[in-house]
């Protein structure tokens, strides 16, 4: 009896009916959304990553991008729309990067991030982008030849660079929103560009040849106040802000020393940031300290001489400190947003303090509060040449 | 207890009318003075030789000089004390007249007495001592058991030279009169499972035990259970290990196969090869083993809950790459994985019923179809080729066929539940296997020891081995007397 009333409530589960089942060959895989404006509605174009290459002449497992697009109100209507040119169920769960054009943002990001959001479907990792100079829809068609798809393309080029020089910023839409919502604190996004002719990089011949007509660049980053995009920056600012924010990986720095460009890499830096009070008005002190080497030298000098190498630490911290003060510069004077979140330090320091200086932060506050920066570089490694190439031609 | 007739001829027709007047039933009559005796053995299963030998050559003196006897005093007691065979004995019982005449020995019958000599004559029905098929090994001893019960316990005998090893005989089957012995080291082993076994194997009634497998039925009691509670082997060291190490082996007559008990899962984990390898190559391959188990029970299940449930788990490229794969596919995940699943099992089952002959063209055919003409085709998507055949290869890593089928079945389990529910599914099916497997007892053995209940010494030989001279007691769970098998030095 008791297996006959377990095998009865057994059969309960088979009743939910496969509750979210879904074969893999029935849906079309978006890694990548664009959106573009087209007067007052959205522009939305969805890179499908699956569709097929005529039979017979692909290997198995080998597949091509189309970009649907599609006008819409809203973000939704747009997607739908989609849908009625797509085949098969869009799939968004594996969204890699979203790419958003310059009007778009100058606009404002909140309409079409509350879609992204409330969607309970979508990952909140993604890159956020801006196409800079060009339409969203066509950073998602440039083909690269290293990538199976442009989503990934981007995607990776955004890890690596980050990864290897400190020029951009990895910005996904987790830390954007976080940025967004957090008081005192402003975000920033990422830009991409395109290197050559759209037209040709999204035909499958920019595959061919040896020398692509056409690529994804990373751009520089562009700065927010509320979800409102401002302006950009320079490659020098850009470094200045991830230097301050401590948000770097590999940094290259190259630079005149004694009228010859010198280039120096700083692997380990590191950033402390501190509050500090001085006649109650707040003030901020920054530390960066980094390890070095040096890269590449084309004059004579003699490398052996720890003074020489101590001289070339202190032009290292001078030129460090150059674009330090231009990524504070364009922060505090030129678009007056406090991407650095310094409001959301003193908040969380001085909560009393805060709340006096907490309207126009940005503004006023901000723009005028007083940043110390102290550098501290060391320069441990030469490389395999103990001196530069001149000298040991000369001996 | 019927009796043996005073006139040696009419025995022979008693038992020709009790066999049926049987083709391979062999008497003679002989007369010595004015006795008669007969003698009577089955040719199948008796040495002529051995009868010429022990009986004619005998008697032959008597015969040509036709007197019943002179230094004895009845023609009985001569031929009882002067028939040159060591197994020779006497019986009163007819009843048991038959057992000794299947197992080949000869009966004489004497006019005039009611006791029946019997003597063994057995022909060699046997094969000899070979490597094991089953179990093959690469270093270590080759021997194996065979049908030969005698054999069997030799094989044991001559590697424990102790006289504190045991072995408990007990005849189970009303026909087949099988003789089962039980063997044990009387001061290792604990004795309340000895007896406890020779219970449940007197308790068996049954017409016939052909094989060890007809008995472990009875030994594993009332769990139900798809994993072999039952260790089997052909390998008379790994019996000799076990021994040692406080389990009770039971050799049934006329099989190779050697059941061991009481079994736990991490005893299916080991080979009997490990014990004379590098233990650090043992651990290894033991990881291997433990990798394997997993493999086999949760890949098919976790593909499907994964492909066609819980998408975002998967990384993004093989997500296409698999979505790529499965297009053009008629057939939902599901049945691709059970089709291709059973093809592969009928394949292995085939394999192992065909005479050796076919084997070769059965193994082309199996992989053009299953590989190759099945992709092309768009039957199956090349990913699941490669979920089947991964599983299958690590089902093989098992020597036990038990714990082979049993890992299947749990598979299929698995693959039902996370059909119906994904993930939540698949985590249903792990926690009623795990379950199941904390719950199941060998005769007072937890099954999952040393991992649950936790015991710390005996983690040295489960899933990592320590060398030899660092395993210097024997396993607790299985016994508490005579601890020591190593004495360390001072």
């Amino acid at each position: 009896m008791k297996w006959k009333i377990m095998i009865a409530l057994s059969f309960c589960f088979l009743l939910t009916g496969c509750w979210n089942y879904r074969e893999l060959s029935d849906l079309s895989i978006s890694t990548g959304i664009s959106i573009d404006k087209d007067g007052d509605d959205y522009k939305v174009g969805m890179l499908i990553s699956n569709a097929q290459k005529i039979q017979g002449n692909s290997k198995e497992g080998e597949s091509q991008t189309i970009v649907i697009e599609a006008k819409g109100k809203t973000i939704m209507e747009a997607i739908k729309n989609i849908e009625l040119k797509s085949p098969k169920e869009v799939y968004i769960r594996h969204l890699l990067v979203v790419s958003v054009s310059e009007e778009v943002a100058k606009e404002g990001l909140n309409k079409i991030l509350d879609y992204l959001f409330r969607d309970p479907q979508s990952r909140k990792m993604f890159y956020i982008v801006l196409a800079r100079d060009c339409k969203a829809k066509d950073t998602l068609k440039i083909l690269s030849p290293l990538e199976a798809f442009p989503s990934q393309s981007i995607a990776i080029n955004i890890e690596e660079t980050y990864d290897l020089q400190a020029i951009i910023t990895k910005v996904t839409y987790n830390s954007f929103l976080k940025d967004l919502l957090e008081p005192g604190k402003e975000p920033y996004i990422n830009s991409v560009m395109i290197d050559g002719k759209t037209e040709e990089g999204e035909k499958e011949d920019n595959l061919k040849q040896t020398e692509p007509d056409a690529a994804i660049k990373m751009g520089t980053v562009g700065i927010f106040k509320d979800d409102k995009l401002l302006g950009w920056t320079s490659k020098n600012e850009n470094r200045g802000i991830n230097v301050l924010n401590g948000n770097i990986g590999l940094m290259y720095l190259t630079f005149d020393y004694k009228n010859s460009p010198i280039s120096i890499s700083l692997s380990t830096i590191k950033t402390k940031k501190e509050v500090k009070m001085k006649d109650n008005k707040p003030y901020i002190e920054v530390s960066v300290s980094g390890n070095g080497s040096i890269n590449e030298i084309n004059q004579n000098i003699d490398l052996e001489n720890p003074k020489v190498i101590e001289e070339i630490e202190k032009a290292t911290e001078k030129e460090l400190k150059k674009d330090i003060n231009k990524g504070l510069e364009v922060a505090q004077k030129t678009y007056k947003s406090d991407i650095f979140g310094y409001g959301s330090m003193i908040h969380k320091t001085y909560p009393k303090a805060w709340k006096k200086i907490k309207e126009n932060w940005n503004e006023e506050g901000f723009s005028n509060l007083e940043v110390k920066v102290k550098i501290d570089v060391t320069l441990e490694h030469k490389g395999s040449l103990e001196k530069t190439i001149k000298e040991e031609m000369h001996e | 207890m019927k009796k043996i007739e005073k006139i040696a001829s009419k025995n022979i027709e008693i038992i020709k009318l009790a066999i049926g007047n049987s083709p391979d039933f062999y008497s003679r009559t002989i007369k010595i003075g004015k006795k008669q005796i007969s003698y009577v053995y089955f040719e199948s299963v008796s040495s002529d030789d051995k009868i010429s030998d022990f009986i004619m050559k005998n008697i032959s003196e008597d015969v040509k000089y036709n007197k019943t006897t002179t230094f004895f005093t009845d023609l009985f007691t001569r031929l009882e004390n002067t028939i040159p065979n060591s197994k020779l004995s006497t019986t009163d019982d007819f009843d048991s007249i038959f057992y000794y005449l299947s197992s080949g020995f000869t009966c004489i019958f004497v006019d005039g007495s009611e006791k029946a000599i019997v003597l063994e004559t057995r022909t060699q029905l046997d094969r000899g001592v070979t490597e094991s098929s089953s179990e093959p090994v690469i270093r270590g001893p080759k021997d194996s058991f065979t049908e030969n019960h005698n054999m069997n316990l030799g094989l044991i005998r001559k590697r424990i030279k102790d006289p504190n090893l045991w072995f408990s005989e007990v005849t189970v089957g009303r026909r087949s009169k099988t003789k089962v012995a039980v063997a044990y080291i009387k001061d290792i082993v604990d004795l309340k499972r000895v007896n406890d076994i020779l219970k449940k194997l007197k308790q068996i009634d049954i017409d016939a035990i052909l094989d060890s497998g007809y008995i472990r039925k009875f030994l594993e009691g009332k769990q139900h259970s798809i994993f072999p509670q039952i260790i089997t082997t052909e390998k008379p060291d790994m019996v000799c290990g076990e021994l040692l190490d406080g389990k009770i082996a039971i050799i049934v007559e006329n099989t190779p196969f050697v059941l061991i008990t009481p079994a736990t899962l991490i005893s299916f984990l080991h080979a009997p090869t490990d014990y004379y390898e590098k233990a650090s190559n043992v651990t290894f391959s033991r990881v291997l083993r433990t990798l394997a188990f997993f493999i086999t029970i949760i890949t098919p299940a976790l593909y499907i809950a994964l492909t066609t449930f819980n998408h975002e788990l998967i990384p993004d490229e093989f997500l296409i790459s698999i979505a790529m794969q499965q297009q053009g596919v008629p057939f939902p995940t599901v049945l691709e994985v059970l089709l291709f699943g059973i093809t592969f099992e009928v394949l292995r089952e085939s394999d192992l019923r065909a005479p050796s002959a076919a084997g070769t063209a059965m193994s082309i055919v199996g992989a053009l179809v299953l590989g190759d003409a099945a992709v092309s085709a768009g039957v199956v998507s090349p990913i699941v080729v490669i979920i089947v055949a991964v599983t299958s290869i690590c089902e093989m890593a098992f020597s036990d066929i038990d714990m082979i089928n049993a890992l299947r079945s749990w598979k299929i389990i698995f693959i039902f539940t996370s059909v119906f529910m994904g993930l939540i599914g698949f985590l249903v099916a792990m926690l009623i296997l795990i379950i199941k497997l904390v719950s199941m007892e060998t005769l007072d053995v937890p099954y999952l020891i040393p991992f649950s209940p936790l015991d710390l010494r005996a983690w040295k030989d489960s899933i990592i081995k320590f060398p030899i001279n660092k395993l210097t007691k024997r396993p607790r769970y299985l016994t508490d007397k005579n601890q020591t098998r190593l004495k360390e030095e001072n």
